[in-house]
Order: structure tokens, then sequence, then C-alpha cells
């Protein structure tokens, strides 16, 4: 089984991040399985050195750290589709596809 | 069947040459709009990586010219046809863009072209604007609207956390012949420091507010002994103000009477809440 391993960057954890990453992490469980990935939230002001080791010019951004080749989007959190196709991640089984 | 003369070939040639003229002009004038823009533009390939930046997106990104060229940025997406981005300065200072995102092609490969307009200055004020209808312009403490706003929401939160929460009521005492004597600025002045003796008495998980004139409010929550936790909150708050204030270089006493009201009831309505508390302060005040 291919473990997905993600970072979300954001400028700062509040209520509407935190709601936008839930919706991401849905989508995440129906296209990999809930067991398949992992979703880890960096806050860019209280950890600034990872986001400059990161090289992260803007947040939100989404990285796929593994599986390797990395991939990244950056952008709305809540453009699940749209972020599955730019990271690669396989197709929603329930609507079978690409909606934005 | 015979090929065209020598005439017809130079005709020919001038008019390849007049068409490749044309599109090189027509192609430095789009560059020129593009380069010259005070949005920022930018064309993203499949995997993330900037393959063109205008100026104003090195600018807003914080690069110098020509630097965003290959950096890993991240595919831009859009829910609907616009979002809002931030964008990480080293000083911290940090920007708020809205970004388009057209679906287009490079060099014959998919890519997406993302426009960037820096709203900084916009969102700033809108924060100012929000700030201000819900906090008190004199003391900076949250008005009676957020106030209630909150109170609302603990009051639903109760129903998960089975806690209680109480209402602190306060009012100045002797605050209108103050006023009266020394006039408003003077009185304004008794206010904000009321309103900072107020706020040491909290803990950090209550809320107090500036309902209007010299009454204050304070929500204590998540308290598993309301009665306890209120009645310590008032001895706090007498005895913030058992030294005078100093004023301008004149030291004036001001009193403060205090009551509260505690509820786990998370049906309770809160103007009722809020009534009780009153009525309590002034039962305090008239057994002074």
């Amino acid at each position: 089984m291919t473990r997905y391993e993600l970072t979300v960057y954001v400028l700062r954890e509040d209520n509407r991040v935190r709601a936008a990453v839930e919706a991401f992490r849905r989508s995440c469980s129906r296209r990999l399985g809930a067991e398949a990935f992992d979703i880890c939230v960096v806050d860019v002001l209280a950890n600034p050195e990872l986001a400059e080791a990161e090289r992260i010019i803007v947040t939100p951004t989404v990285v796929r750290d593994l599986p390797l080749p990395r991939r990244r989007a950056i952008g709305d959190l809540l453009a699940v589709d749209a972020l599955a196709t730019a990271l690669e991640l396989p197709e929603d089984p329930i609507d079978g596809g690409d909606r934005s | 069947m015979t090929g065209p003369g020598a005439d017809e070939l130079g005709e020919l040639r001038c008019q390849v040459r007049d068409l490749r003229r044309q599109l090189a002009d027509a192609h430095a004038r789009l560059r020129s709009i593009v380069e010259r823009s005070a949005d920022g533009a930018m064309v993203v390939d499949a995997h993330g990586a900037v393959v063109y930046a205008n100026p104003a997106a090195h600018r807003l990104l914080g690069h110098a010219d020509g630097e965003l060229l290959g950096e890993h940025l991240g595919f831009p997406v859009t829910a609907g046809e616009v979002t809002e981005v931030e964008i990480v300065t080293s000083d911290r200072a940090h920007l708020v863009a809205e970004m388009r995102v057209v679906a287009t092609e490079w060099d014959g490969r998919t890519a997406a072209l993302a426009l960037l307009r820096d709203i900084t200055e916009r969102h700033r004020s809108q924060a100012e604007l929000a700030h201000r209808a819900t906090h008190d312009a004199l003391t900076g403490l949250p008005n009676r609207y957020l106030f209630t706003d909150r109170l609302r929401q603990a009051l639903v939160r109760l129903q998960r956390e089975h806690d209680s929460l109480a209402v602190v009521f306060a009012d100045l005492d002797g605050f209108k012949p103050l006023n009266d004597r020394y006039g408003h600025p003077f009185g304004d002045l008794v206010l904000i420091e009321a309103a900072r003796r107020l706020t040491m008495t909290l803990r950090p998980s209550d809320t107090a507010a500036r309902l209007g004139g010299d009454e204050f409010v304070i929500l204590c929550e998540d308290i598993h002994d309301a009665t306890g936790v209120a009645t310590s909150i008032l001895a706090r708050i007498e005895a913030a103000f058992a030294q005078p204030f100093r004023i301008r270089g004149t030291s004036v006493r001001v009193g403060i009477s205090a009551g509260y009201a505690a509820t786990g009831d998370p049906e309770c309505d809160p103007e009722e809440l809020l009534r009780r508390a009153d009525d309590a302060m002034y039962a305090r005040k008239a057994r002074r």
C-alpha cells in the first residue's frame, strides 16, 4: 500500500483554516483510505524556521512529501478536487472524478 | 506548370517579413502590458514550478527580478473564481493577495496562469472596521454586541462540556459626580483606568466588556464551581478598586459595585442572565 504524507502550511491555524483542513482530510480519506495517509499542519507564524527550510512563500501551501517525487499546490484548501489533481492523488471513488 | 516568378517571390518575402514584424510588435505590446501591470502574473507548470513571472509578481512575492523562475512555488488552485492567499515575508508582516487562476498552456504543456492582486490594505481596513463594530472605542474592550455573541457561544458550549458559566455585572460608584466636577475628558480617563483594573482581575478564559456608560460585564467560562469563581472575582474586583485613581495629577476615589449570576443551563436566555447579574449588583449596592 502506498503511504501518503502531506503537509499543509498555513499562516495561522484559526477556526476557518481548521475547517478547510478537515474538508481536505475527508477528501483524502475517500481517495486514499483512512489509514493510508497522514496530514501534518504547520503554522508558519509559530514555526518560521520550518517554513523557511521548505521555502514556503505563499500560504496555504500543501506539499505531498511522500510518495516521491514531491508535489506542491498553493491556494484554496476547499478546492479539494483541484488539489488532488495537482498533488496527483487518486480519484475520489464516490464522485469518480474532478469537479473543479 | 511554372513556379512563381522572381518578382512574386520577392513580394511574398516582403509580406512574410511584414507579418513577422507585426507579430513581433504585437508580442512586444502584449508583453509590455503584462510587464507593466500592477497585478502579479505568473505561469506555473504542472509540477508547480514558476516558468514566467512579471515584475509585479516578483515584487509581491519579495523576489528580485528573475529570481522566481524555476522556484517550486506549487500549482495554484481555487475553489471558486478567486481565493485569498497570504504571502509569507521575511519580516513577518505578511501580505494578503487575491489570486485568480486561469488554465493555460506553456510551450505546449499544461500550465496555470495565476493573477495576484495585493489586497493587504483592504484587508487591514476591513479588519479595523470589524474591530470598531465589536469593540468600545474608548476602552478597547469588547462592546455589548460582541459580549452577547460570546455569551451565546459559551451557552452553546455548555451543552457539550457540562460546566457552568457566570456573568459578573459591575458599575462604578460615584462616577457621575466626578464627571460633573472634572468634565467628560477626565471621566473618560477614569473609565479607561477602570477598564484596565477590571481586566487585571480576569483569568485568561474570561471576557470583560463595556456595556455603555460606567457599566462593565465579565463572562467567566468553563468553571466547575461557578459560585466560588464568581465570588473570588468579586473580591478581586473590589480589591482592584481599593486604591485611589490618579488622573492628571488628581487623586480620586472610584468605587465599584458588582454582582453575578451563574447558570449551567444551555437554554438560558443571555438577556435574562444579564438581568439577573444586574439585579444582584443592585442588591449588593443597596446593602452598602
